[in-house]
């Protein structure tokens, strides 16, 4: 399965998946123009990544998920669409019941508002979160 | 924004290069001996005089030295032409000059001896003319030039010097041009152009095609520019002539960027970019990137305008061109002040202001100067606004008398023709005398070889006697004319001075009334243009303008004052002074001014005795008012034309009663009101160009004619209606006298205005900020790349004023969701796409507004958000964001979250404040934030 690159601008985050090691991370600052076609690239990975889990033998040991957020800003647009990233992932980890989803919430030590959102999110999706500093 | 259309005038036209001449002259330099030697000498000199100066120089006084020794009058005047030609191509004109004029005499005393090889003498006096006139040209004294010039041709003719005849004409077609005489330059153009076809002198004559160009694009004429200018660079391009190549580029552009075809001019100023740039003419570059620069902000792309303007600026620091620094530093002030960065553009306009004091460049100073002063007025910085107006009148001024004294060439020529007409036909007598015996002595000598030495002693004798006589006779003519040209001459001089006084004088009044006459061009809070034709009858009028703003209400008076010229000028001062005194007493019952009791009050009360001056006036004046959203238009003896939003036209004559004149003591001249949103355009003039004659058929111009006229202006921009009336008017007139001062003011009422009105009322009731630190404010139409540069430019400032990052954060988030929100629901009407924001910081608090329409059904959303914010507390708010937010719903169609509001209000910590206005038939969604400092950095 291919990997998902996309390069960070001034207003929107860069995306990398990593099929081999499970690992979606989205970092950098996400205000796109349109925030729909911007985030279509992701969802489709994600479509392919479940039909591809969905595909593997029930043999394999289990695995683990990961998705790194490292966002300096977010508008509220995008909180919608993480929101909802997190959504299909959940329901990716909960179908398998092999794949366990780990969530990685970043944000620079003095920013208390990225971390506030952080814990209010955590909140919604009912998923605990690591929640990271950066120094 | 100063004008920086460069054109490149081609000033010589013969550079011979011939290979292996050189070699050839320093052998028989070397070789030869006595006359042979110093003419290969001089030779040399000629051969370098532009190559390298400094070398004909060296061989120059070579020649003169052996010269002198054997006395060999025509190699010393040869080597003095040499180093003249070499002084002025190392620009040291003053040198040049005297060793041009002392040249010039040797030549005519060589010319007067009648020697055998005349033929050389006088191709060398065609030479020395040339070169003294292409140095008064350097040196601005054109007419000196022009004689020059002249008299060079009628040497060149006498030898049938072809390649200088077509030379001479091509110089003295620029000077005519210079003055404005087209139909005489471009005779002389063709003249030169012609011979250069019979020589085949392809550089010679792309020469002329782009300088023939020019002239017809001075005089409007872009079809026969485009045409000629081509044929430039056709040609150039064939002979591989990449300068003339890059100025035809350029000129061409500059036609299209005077045609508003700017994607036209931007293919042809990138053309002359790319060939300078492969040719690394720094010049050029620098040159092009200039004017691509002002084609940008022509365009409104600021961005990219200041981009290309600071590369001009590098590159004109580079290569030390200081009058080209401080002319591209004023365009970038001039874009910066275009974009409402004040700040910039005082701290380049400074800068050019300073350069250009250094360099004494009058021109860029008072550019320079113009351009503070409407910077420190909009600041409101209006001591240093005087200070700069002060400093732009200044200039101005001494412009004017330079410009003022090369206006006067024109006359002065003719003068000096009809003195030449009287005193020279002696010379003319003369100079034919000597080239009649040098040609009768070479027939003579060829021809008659076997006559007996007897008989041409004979003739000789007769023919002296005859000369003799003839001579005495003439010299006392001479004498006379000259003593009656001297006494002319003296009586010229002093009219001359006499009414150079007084035209000095008049000049400097009308500069004064210049700084009283006010046209609201730059009220962009009203108006979306303006287009004015002012046309004194003399150099000042009686006719004036004027505005003025009070509150939130703009006035703008038209007058026209018994008489013209320096009385009506005079008069024109008080009634401004007396409107600018009376204005402040308005009433609210829509009387404008109480200018004739005012005026009757305070001048006229001196005047009650029989045969008084009396001061009156006729005038229009109309206040357009954003508080009650009216427009009051009264006047007296006046007629002011209204279009409404319908195209039509009304027609409001007032009564014909002469305010402070025969008006009675007390009389209120009446009024009429509009709805602000109804009207489209004012046009307040004055009688002059209503009774103005039409030359060809004596009638007077007309209302009519003038209504037709206004209605068929058609355009959307004051530049082209202006040129079209002006026109118009020239073609009515055609050359005949102008009877009256003419004054028209056309203002077209911002169609924005009841928005403008509204955000003004909006920002008068929330914001708090008296003395804000900084501002920014827009109301455009806004795209998302637009929006980050924007929101780049916010972060720098707000790190700029050290203001704590979690505020910064939360300002920065806020204006994210409210300008992304204002481009989101901006209709896709294109009247209703602007985003109104307003950025400001104050010594304690940061104050955002931010305003878009909004369509119909967007309104109960929008409201059952605004009622949550202002009932619920924060807890509350961020638990229905984010369940908003992880409700699955997906983005709405135009892609937003709907949770902007909340976001904001929690960002702003509940400091926020909604409204929604109606304007006109659409909706408004105002939202203002304010946020302490103090409460955030905590």
């Amino acid at each position: 399965m291919e990997n998902l690159a996309i390069k960070s601008t001034t207003n929107t985050p860069g995306i990398e998946c990593d099929f081999s090691s499970n690992q979606i991370t989205i970092e950098g600052e996400s205000r796109p123009e349109n925030v729909r076609a911007f985030y279509a690239p992701l969802f489709t990975w994600i479509d392919g990544y479940e039909n591809k889990m969905a595909a593997q033998s029930s043999a394999e040991t289990s695995k683990m998920i990961n998705l790194d957020l490292k966002l300096e800003y977010f508008n509220s647009s995008s909180l919608k669409i993480f929101m909802e990233v997190i959504d299909r992932l959940k329901k990716i980890s909960d179908t398998s019941g092999k794949l366990h989803l780990s969530i990685n919430w970043y944000h620079q030590e003095e920013d208390e508002d990225i971390l506030d959102s952080g814990k209010e999110v955590e909140k919604m999706v009912g998923i605990k979160f690591n929640f990271i500093s950066i120094p | 924004m100063m004008r920086v259309v460069l054109i490149l005038l081609i000033l010589s036209v013969n550079v011979f290069a011939q290979a292996g001449k050189e070699d050839s002259l320093l052998n028989v330099a070397r070789k030869g001996n006595g006359k042979a030697s110093i003419d290969a000498l001089n030779g040399l000199a000629f051969e370098f005089k532009n190559k390298n100066p400094d070398s004909s120089l060296y061989y120059a006084s070579l020649a003169l030295q052996f010269s002198e020794a054997i006395q060999y009058d025509l190699g010393e005047a040869e080597s003095n032409l040499a180093t003249g030609m070499a002084q002025f191509a190392l620009g040291n004109s003053t040198d040049a000059e005297k060793m041009l004029v002392f040249t010039l005499n040797e030549f005519q005393k060589l010319n007067a001896e009648g020697k055998t090889n005349f033929k050389r003498i006088r191709k060398n006096l065609g030479d020395t003319y040339t070169t003294l006139g292409n140095v008064y040209y350097s040196k601005g004294e054109y007419l000196l030039s022009l004689s020059c010039h002249q008299n060079s041709l009628s040497a060149r003719k006498s030898i049938h010097d072809q390649a200088g005849i077509a030379t001479s004409y091509n110089n003295i077609a620029l000077i005519f041009s210079l003055q404005g005489n087209y139909s005489e330059s471009l005779k002389n153009h063709f003249a030169s152009l012609k011979i250069k076809e019979q020589l085949k002198n392809k550089r010679g004559m792309a020469i002329s095609y782009n300088n023939i160009g020019l002239i017809y694009r001075d005089q409007g004429k872009d079809e026969q520019a485009l045409e000629y200018l081509d044929k430039s660079l056709q040609l150039a391009k064939e002979e591989k002539l990449t300068n003339i190549i890059a100025t035809c580029y350029v000129n061409i552009g500059a036609i299209y960027m005077d045609r508003k075809k700017y994607d036209l001019s931007l293919k042809y100023l990138d053309l002359s970019l790319d060939l300078s740039k492969k040719e690394n003419n720094l010049e050029n570059i620098s040159n092009a990137l200039g004017n691509i620069g002002e084609l940008y902000s022509k365009q409104g792309k600021y961005k990219e305008a200041l981009e290309k303007e600071f590369q001009a600026v590098k590159i004109k620091q580079e290569i030390g061109d200081q009058l080209g620094e401080s002319t591209f530093l004023i365009d970038v002030s001039s874009i910066y002040f275009k974009m409402g960065d004040v700040t910039r553009a005082i701290s380049y306009g400074e800068k050019a202001l300073a350069l250009s004091e250094k360099i004494e460049a009058a021109k860029q100073i008072q550019e320079a100067s113009k351009m503070l002063v409407d910077c420190y007025r909009k600041k409101g910085n209006f001591k240093k606004a005087l200070e700069m107006q002060s400093l732009s009148l200044l200039i101005h001024d001494s412009i004017l008398s330079k410009a003022n004294s090369q206006e006067l060439v024109k006359q002065e020529l003719k003068y000096a023709y009809e003195k030449k007409a009287l005193a020279d036909s002696l010379n003319y007598e003369n100079q034919k005398k000597i080239t009649d015996i040098s040609n009768e002595e070479e027939l003579k000598i060829e021809e008659n070889k076997q006559i007996t030495l007897s008989v041409i002693l004979g003739l000789v004798i007769l023919s002296a006697l005859f000369i003799f006589n003839r001579f005495r006779l003439i010299k006392k003519q001479k004498s006379i004319i000259e003593s009656q040209s001297k006494n002319l001459e003296s009586t010229h001089n002093e009219l001359e001075e006499r009414s150079r006084e007084i035209r000095e004088s008049i000049l400097y009044s009308k500069e004064i009334q210049n700084a009283f006459l006010k046209s609201p061009t730059n009220s962009e809070n009203y108006f979306k243009d303006t287009v004015l034709l002012y046309r004194p009858k003399d150099v000042v009028s009686g006719d004036f303008y004027w505005y003025k703003e009070i509150g939130g209400d703009m006035y703008v008076a038209v007058g026209d004052s018994t008489g013209h010229g320096v009385p009506g000028a005079i008069i024109s001062v008080l009634a401004i002074q007396s409107l600018e005194k009376t204005i402040h007493n308005i009433t609210n019952n829509g009387v404008l001014h109480r200018l004739n009791e005012y005026i009757k009050h305070e001048f006229n009360a001196y005047y009650n005795d029989k045969d008084h001056v009396s001061i009156g006036l006729d005038y229009s004046i109309i206040c357009i008012s954003k508080t009650h959203e009216k427009l009051y238009v009264s006047g007296s003896g006046s007629t002011v034309l209204v279009k409404d939003i319908n195209n039509k036209l009304e027609t409001n004559k007032f009564d014909n009663i002469n305010i402070g004149g025969s008006a009675p003591a007390v009389y209120e001249p009446s009024t009429v009101i509009y709805n602000l949103n109804q009207v489209q355009s004012i046009f307040l003039y004055t009688d002059g160009i209503v009774d103005q004659k039409g030359k060809a058929s004596g009638k007077k111009f007309g209302t009519k004619k003038l209504k037709h006229m206004i209605m068929n202006l058609n355009t959307k921009d004051a530049v082209t209606a202006k040129e079209k009336m002006d026109k118009e008017l020239d073609e009515w007139m055609k050359d005949g006298n102008q009877v009256d001062d003419i004054t028209l003011l056309g203002i077209q009422i911002h169609p924005e205005l009841s928005e403008i009105v509204q955000v003004e009322h909006f920002l008068k009731k929330n914001s708090t900020i008296r003395k804000p630190i900084y501002v920014k404010e827009f109301n455009t139409v806004i795209n998302h790349n637009e929006l980050t540069a924007y929101l780049s430019e916010a972060k720098e400032i707000l790190s700029k004023f050290e203001i704590a990052k979690a505020v910064s954060k939360k300002c920065y988030a806020i204006m994210v969701e409210a300008l992304e929100n204002g481009i989101r629901h901006a209709s896709l009407e294109n009247n209703y796409r602007r985003v109104f924001h307003k950025f400001e910081i104050g010594n304690e608090s940061i104050e955002l507004s931010f305003g878009n329409f909004i369509s119909e059904k967007d309104i109960p959303n929008l409201k059952k958000h605004m009622d949550i914010i202002e009932k619920e507390d924060q807890e509350k708010i961020k638990e229905l964001m984010f369940i908003k937010a992880a409700d699955g719903a997906g983005l709405s169609e135009k892609g937003g979250a709907g949770v902007g509001m909340f976001d904001m209000a929690l960002q702003s910590k509940g400091n926020i404040k909604h409204e929604i206005f109606k304007v006109n038939t659409r909706f408004y969604y105002f939202t203002h934030i304010k946020m302490d400092y103090g409460k955030f950095s905590d």
